[in-house]
């Protein structure tokens, strides 16, 4: 169930990051979302065994698993890179150099975790591999391998990150706060896995699987929605938003028919029914034009409409707050103009 | 960009704004370079306070060197924002080029001495001469109960592209979260 709940999360995560195929800063993070959420769908036990039965039945789809987590941490470590190189005016030599660094221990502990898996002998489908067949040498050499990958990038990512905590607006601080915690959650479910592996008898071993899993599941939600966090925070933003501006467009449509009564010159499409825009898909656009008309119409006769006015007044500037860029709301300079040019 | 409405007006608009092409992330500051570059000559934007109180909201001159657009002071910056745009909407669209101004009537002189002498202030336009520009270059938003203000094709689509470049700004503003290094541009 547990695997169930991670790959949907993760399939949501990915599908809010899909524009960034088009740009490529940000692919990346949407490679490594896309690489865990491949890994997690197969961790999905029905899943595991269709695609082991389909690859023959030798427990490749372990592989291919652990191939994806890897990947995703590869591409994780990538994105981070770029982003705090470029922050700290990094020049890109040293940044590929970093990168280029880090994919060859990516290489290196690929080729381990395979020739770990080559060598070990796992006749029947299992998803928990290190628990059934965690005894053989090969085995250990595939969970080192691992570990130590996800391990080094692990740290490496917080590194980066707390170095550059400083310079994050507020959203991207929670969100990394969250790629931190997953990412010290799966360094140390790593590490006592490890522990145990060596000093400890199967019951222990078997009893922190577990543990194990739902751990690791938690520490992948964590990093991935940190990472999305911004996206989460936009996507919110849109969404709220454009619900208010609907509700906004009905609340100044009392004002709006009496400040345009007779005014057909002041009114851009005078014959059109207003309710329809509650129900538009540019419900701020539709806003915009029926503040901008309610306002000239009471600059040219202040007086006409009075009893609407003072009744229905405050909607109008609720409506004309909501539409107030945020910047301009928050008393930054981000709105700087033309207006400058006096 | 999202309509407002479909009439058969708005397509000009339409295709006006997509040959911009804008980016995703615009200012009115952006916009600004983007019509003195679309125009290729120098843009001057003056909020004025001759006009507040006056039949008109703001109003553009324009000339081989200069695009002038000066607009009244407003309750609202948003809403002086948008008298901008109307009049980007006008230069953009080519109506000071083929139509005849609007301004003339009701502001037979004090428009066009506004005009001249924003010009001298600015150093450029007039090659010298200080005398007022033509009465029938000057186009300007409206808001006299006396003026057909939206009754022409030049005013509805000039409102229409103002409408359009708002909803455009406020989706940038909505859509970037203020991020002073690149976490935005890989993560958001």
């Amino acid at each position: 169930m547990m695997s169930i709940l991670v790959a949907a999360c993760l399939s949501f995560l990915t599908v809010l990051r899909i524009p960034a195929i088009w740009n490529p800063p940000a692919r990346p993070a949407l490679m490594a979302s896309v690489f865990a959420t491949a890994g997690f769908t197969l961790y999905i036990e029905p899943v595991y065994e269709a695609v082991d039965s389909l690859l023959g039945g030798r427990n490749f789809a372990g592989l291919m698993l652990s191939q994806f987590i890897l990947a995703a941490f590869l591409q994780l470590h990538v994105a981070v890179t770029n982003a705090a190189g470029a922050s700290s005016r990094l020049a890109t030599h040293p940044r590929q150099r970093i990168i280029r660094r880090h994919q060859v221990a990516w290489v290196l502990c690929s080729l381990t975790l395979a020739a770990g898996f080559a060598v070990s002998d796992l006749p029947v489908t299992s998803p928990s591999l290190l628990r059934t067949y965690g005894a053989q040498p090969g085995m250990v050499l595939f969970l080192l391998a691992a570990s130590a990958f996800i391990a080094y990038t692990s740290l490496s990512i917080i590194r980066t990150v707390i170095r550059h905590l400083r310079e994050m607006s507020p959203v991207f601080r929670a969100g990394f706060f969250l790629v931190c915690a997953g990412c010290f959650g799966a360094i140390a479910l790593l590490a006592v896995r490890s522990v145990l592996q060596v000093v400890a008898g199967l019951p222990a071993q078997n009893a922190f699987a577990g543990v194990y899993g739902t751990g690791q599941a938690i520490s992948v939600i964590c990093v991935a929605s940190g990472l999305s966090a911004s996206r989460l925070v936009v996507f919110g933003r849109v969404f709220f938003l454009d619900i208010a501006a609907r509700w906004h467009l009905l609340l100044v449509l009392p004002l709006w028919r009496a400040a345009t009564a007779g005014k057909t010159n002041l009114v851009l499409n005078g014959n059109r029914f207003p309710l329809r825009d509650i129900f538009s898909s540019g419900p701020h656009a539709a806003l915009q034009r029926r503040i901008t008309e309610i306002r000239d119409c009471h600059l040219v006769d202040p007086h006409g409409f009075r009893d609407a006015w003072m009744t229905h007044k405050s909607a109008l500037i609720n409506a004309e707050r909501l539409m107030t860029p945020l910047k301009t709301a928050a008393g930054s300079n981000a709105a700087e103009g033309p207006h400058h040019d006096r | 960009m999202t309509p407002i409405s479909d009439p058969g007006y708005l397509g000009l608009v339409h295709s006006a704004i997509s040959d911009l092409r804008l980016p995703d992330k615009l200012t009115l500051g952006g916009l600004h370079k983007v019509v003195s570059t679309r125009r290729s000559r120098k843009l001057v934007v003056r909020k004025t306070e001759e006009l507040r109180g006056s039949p008109v909201c703001a109003m553009t001159y324009s000339n081989k060197a200069i695009d002038l657009i000066l607009f009244a002071p407003a309750e609202e910056r948003r809403r002086e924002d948008h008298f901008v745009c109307h009049e980007f909407g006008h230069l953009l669209l080519g109506h000071h080029e083929r139509s005849r101004g609007n301004v003339t009537s009701p502001m037979p002189l004090l428009g066009p001495a506004m005009v001249a002498d924003q010009l001298k202030v600015a150093d450029v336009g007039l090659d010298g001469d200080a005398t007022p520009p033509p009465l029938a270059k000057l186009l300007g938003r409206r808001r006299s109960a006396t003026c057909s203000t939206f009754t022409t094709l030049e005013e509805k689509r000039a409102e229409s592209f103002a409408d359009l470049l708002m909803d455009h700004i406020w989706r940038s503003d909505v859509r970037t979260l203020d991020e002073p290094v690149r976490f935005a541009e890989v993560f958001g």
